[in-house]
């Protein structure tokens, strides 16, 4: 499963902040459920998700997790792991359609992700983009709250 | 034939051997392979899946779990799975309870058993994300939970638990079933009390006892289990705690097995903490 020959370096190493939409338990249900079946949420940060730019490093598609370990480069051009970890084979093939060879060693991807809270590396994948275009979604994304709502 | 509503754990041997003789003879020297697997050694109960135990004349089951059923997510915690809310702890529970939520406010887990491959184990395996799988035997219901690929086998042909010197703990317990009406009623007792959680933060001890209701609903397509367990070291009185869950059609359960040393490659690992 997943290729883990080493890999190039990625193209880069891109994050930024976005405002995220998950601000009800009634909404982190939607958001968080999947991978907090395996393991406690804790650790990673639900209301600031980040974008990693890097290249496929390893890809396990499997239960519990599957996870992929992207090459990225720090702010200072060093060559890092970026370990992400996502939803069981299971989950991902029936309900995302991913496939085996979803991600391949190599892809130059853009991971968005609820990064870790103590700002080490890795997070959790909410969706992968590919360079041609092609976007693999790991978990529904709760839509946008207006701002003064919450259920 | 041997008696298996004896209140004893152990049977007689007489008894024992003198059945053996008798099933000997019914089947005959043609199946000696069969009649080799007979064997039987003191205080050996024959086996859920002995032909001679599923050939046993019994009362047919008022109903037939077999199927894959689908955890409902209701109730009133975070993402239902646990078995809110809690009863009133025993002094010891609640200060572990305390100190798990206190390390997870902070990003922090505590002695987490899921992300370190340690065992879910009975009540738990029976509420995660993944699937369950009910097969009915005439002599036993296996239970197959996808999460970490966990099997139980409920007894249903009128064995008793073991004696408690003979029971091995465990984290899914020895269960035995038995009838009441369209409800299946499983015991569950000999649990290890090693990291065994009855619900996030809440640990279970030797002398948990899990009872579970079991029955569908009348289109056969909701399974309802309704929990009630006791554990006198951990809480006080009877814990209740009712889950449903919805007959899949479509699902089949996959190979989930957990692996320290590929979870240990994880961002979430080294934020689980032991002290």
């Amino acid at each position: 499963m997943g290729n883990r020959r080493h890999a190039g370096v990625g193209t880069g190493y891109a994050r930024r902040t976005r405002l995220f939409a998950c601000l009800s338990a009634a909404m982190l249900l939607n958001c968080g459920a999947a991978a907090w079946a395996h393991h406690s949420f804790a650790m990673f940060d639900l209301q600031k998700p980040v974008e990693v730019k890097g290249t496929v490093k390893e890809f396990r598609f499997g239960n519990p997790h599957s996870w992929i370990i992207l090459s990225v480069k720090d702010k200072a051009g060093k060559v890092m792991d970026y370990p992400i970890e996502t939803n069981g084979s299971f989950y991902l093939a029936k309900r995302q359609g991913w496939k085996r060879d979803s991600l391949k060693f190599g892809d130059v991807i853009v991971a968005r992700v609820h990064p870790m809270r103590d700002g080490s590396p890795g997070g959790d994948l909410i969706a992968a983009t590919l360079s041609d275009g092609r976007k693999l979604i790991a978990r529904v994304e709760a839509p946008p709250v207006p701002s003064g709502e919450k259920k | 034939m041997l008696n298996f509503s004896s209140s004893s754990t152990r049977y007689s041997t007489r008894a024992t051997a003198a059945a053996i003789f008798g099933l000997l003879t019914l089947f005959g020297s043609s199946h000696t392979q069969n009649a080799h697997a007979q064997n039987a050694k003191e205080g050996e109960t024959l086996g859920a899946l002995a032909k001679a135990n599923l050939a046993k004349p019994r009362a047919a089951a008022p109903v037939d779990f077999t199927g894959t059923y689908n955890f409902k997510v209701e109730g009133t915690d975070a993402n239902g799975h646990e078995f809110l809310p809690h009863p009133k702890l025993a002094p010891a529970a609640q200060a572990f309870l305390d100190k798990k939520t206190a390390y997870r406010a902070k990003g922090f887990e505590y002695l987490e058993n899921a992300g370190t491959c340690w065992p879910y184990g009975v009540p738990q395996i029976m509420t995660r994300y993944w699937p369950v799988q009910f097969i009915q035997l005439p002599t036993m219901v296996v239970v197959l939970s996808m999460v970490t690929s966990n099997v139980r086998r409920i007894y249903t042909d009128g064995r008793p638990h073991p004696a408690d010197e003979d029971l091995a703990l465990t984290y899914n317990g020895h269960s035995i079933g038995h009838w009441e009406g369209k409800t299946l009623v499983v015991d569950t007792v000999g649990f290890t009390d090693v990291r065994h959680y009855v619900s996030d933060g809440v640990p279970g001890g030797e002398q948990l006892h899990v009872v579970e209701r079991i029955s569908l609903g009348a289109d056969e397509n909701t399974l309802q289990i309704e929990f009630t367990m006791t554990d006198p070291a951990n809480w006080i009185g009877e814990w209740r705690n009712t889950k449903r869950y919805t007959r899949e059609e479509y699902t089949d359960i996959q190979e989930h097995v957990c692996i320290y040393e590929e979870e240990a490659k994880l961002p979430a690992f080294k934020n689980n903490l032991s002290k």
